[in-house]
């Protein structure tokens, strides 16, 4: 895969999994830091799959419907900041058993999968499944289910009062983000031959909310924001720089652009009147 | 079997200080400053990696500690006046300040690994890692001068919380922040002292856990999450339950580091801190947070 068309999977992946998240965080209004676990069971299946282990398939299976049923539980029951704690610390559970169950996830050295697919299919696989997400993400803005979801996002009360199936829509709104996480973790692992527990870390889950944050809130900000934060720690490589610095660099930088984004993107609070 | 059981208690008792100095650090930003305090997890790392950086110079341990806790009180104070202050002036959530609160944890992560790297390092003790024996039960000189230092450390910002013109503003933006602004205390400054206070008391709980095992990058994380079961056990800045709540989980966690694995075991607190979450979230959702 020639470097160039690398680049392009991997910011189509990663915009792929920002739509996804977007519509729970931009348009719900709940930020959540479970993208990076919900890709590492997609990329686990892909690797299941490749190396003939229904188990590691079956697992992830049921790792999958965990999580959504944790998440659901979790929007449902708890108010904005311990939804986000929550999810911070399911991402991190699910990296340390990545890195923990030898057996069937490889531990900390991974699962390296045959051979490298051809540079065209993988870069046409990640166009179809970020073109479909896409066109799915936008189409959901326009319809009124758009504004079902902004209520019970912001006013979940008011919105059962209106009659709105509330726990049905939070369900459909993580399901969303879990399903095109997992997309995206599955496209990634297949595209790159291997899967690696660091490749789903707490950093990748932050880098992507920071890539909606920045990106905006018009219908193309997970791919604005995915193409700065792929683009930024990309410029490092012309530095040359060793391997190891490059990851932490990596993810110090990813860090550092959600932080920038928390503190541009906040407006000051208007003057109330008596 | 006996013998085993007496050397878990015994690490629980001098581990006990340490935690409730760390649980109090967490207490501090989340009672005052009114946010997950994330963040000091990077306090933790930050002072123990200064300290292990600083050691090979003359003056032997002392200076490079005082160094590292001045460096980190200060980076508490400027992270709270720079981006917290600047948070709570807008009105976004306080998801927000949650999020800013882990990007810096991540931060001083990374930083701390692209330093030192990922591989484990240990502080040089020379001779004050010897071993005492009182029966068939063994401590290290550190422990016990971990202990005694946590302790008094403990007992100090009780008597300064409960006596000083600080602390009695403290308590009074603790339980009503809009009521202390409207009586002229100044709260901005309050929470910036707060902020410096609680990475000071997490960078020596850091720096006595370095002293105590190897560092590496994540161990402030790790930690983070005891602090965090520990603040949400207690929930208010009270000194009997803060020590009871963090003398039960050190003897929880004695009895899980034999029991499983050192992955398994962070996987565990993991997870029993998500249980704790929906277990206590009535409570946690009275918290005045933003």
């Amino acid at each position: 895969m020639t470097y160039a068309v690398g680049i392009l999977v991997i910011w189509l992946t990663y915009a792929s999994v920002a739509a996804g998240l977007n519509v729970m965080a931009g348009q719900a209004r709940q930020a959540s830091l479970l993208s990076a676990a919900f890709m590492s069971l997609g990329a686990y299946a892909v690797a299941g799959f490749e190396l003939g282990e229904p188990r590691l398939v079956l697992m992830c299976g049921i790792g999958l419907a965990l999580l959504i049923t944790i998440a659901t539980a979790a929007f449902s029951l708890l108010e904005d900041d311990l939804f986000i704690l929550v999810t911070l610390t399911v991402q991190s559970l699910t990296v340390e058993i990545l890195l923990n169950w030898r057996s069937l996830s490889g531990g900390p050295l991974g699962l390296i999968l045959g051979e490298i697919p051809a540079t065209g299919s993988s870069f046409l696989a990640a166009l179809a499944i970020a073109a479909l997400i896409g066109a799915a993400a936008i189409r959901l803005r326009r319809r009124p289910t758009a504004m079902e979801i902004a209520a019970v996002g912001t006013a979940p009360h008011w919105a059962a009062s209106h009659g709105r199936r509330v726990a049905l829509i939070k369900c459909a709104v993580v399901t969303i983000h879990g399903l095109t996480a997992v997309a995206g973790g599955a496209l990634l692992t297949w595209c790159l031959s291997y899967a690696h527990p660091t490749m789903f870390s707490l950093d990748v889950s932050l880098m992507l909310l920071g890539a909606i944050i920045l990106g905006g809130r018009g219908p193309w900000s997970p791919f604005i924001g995915a193409a700065i934060f792929v683009a930024v720690p990309e410029s490092l490589r012309f530095l040359s720089v060793s391997g190891q610095i490059d990851g932490a660099l990596r993810y110090l930088l990813f860090n550092a652009l959600l932080l920038i984004s928390l503190l541009i993107t906040v407006r000051p609070r208007p003057v109330q009147l008596p | 079997m006996g013998v085993l059981h007496a050397q878990l208690l015994t690490n629980a008792a001098l581990a006990t200080p340490i935690y409730a100095l760390s649980g109090l650090a967490f207490l501090l930003i989340l009672r005052t400053n009114k946010y997950w305090p994330i963040s000091i997890s990077a306090a933790m790392t930050l002072a123990a990696y200064l300290v292990y950086g600083l050691a090979g110079g003359r003056g032997g341990m002392l200076l490079p500690i005082v160094a590292s806790l001045g460096a980190v009180a200060t980076l508490g104070a400027v992270i709270e006046w720079s981006v917290f202050q600047r948070l709570r002036r807008t009105e976004e959530r306080s998801q927000v300040q949650l999020l800013a609160a882990v990007a810096i944890a991540g931060l001083a992560l990374n930083l701390v690994a692209l330093v030192w790297g990922d591989s484990p390092l240990t502080i040089p003790t020379e001779g004050a890692a010897a071993v005492l024996q009182v029966s068939d039960v063994f401590m290290t000189g550190i422990q016990i001068v971990s202990a005694a230092l946590a302790g008094l450390a403990l007992a100090a910002f009780f008597v300064a919380d409960r006596t000083t013109r600080w602390g009695l503003f403290r308590q009074a933006v603790d339980s009503n922040e809009g009521l202390a602004l409207i009586r002229g205390i100044p709260v901005n400054r309050v929470q910036v002292a707060a902020g410096a206070l609680a990475f000071l008391g997490a960078g020596m709980a850091g720096i006595m856990m370095g002293f105590d095992t190897d560092l590496s990058p994540t161990m402030g994380f790790d930690r983070m999450i005891a602090c965090f079961i520990i603040a949400v056990l207690t929930l208010h800045i009270h000194p009997l339950r803060l020590v009871a709540v963090s003398a039960i989980f050190g003897l929880l966690e004695q009895y899980l580091t034999i029991a499983v694995d050192g992955g398994w075991r962070t996987a565990a607190l993991m997870a029993a801190m998500a249980v704790i979450i929906f277990a206590r979230r009535s409570a946690l959702s009275r918290l005045p947070l933003k």
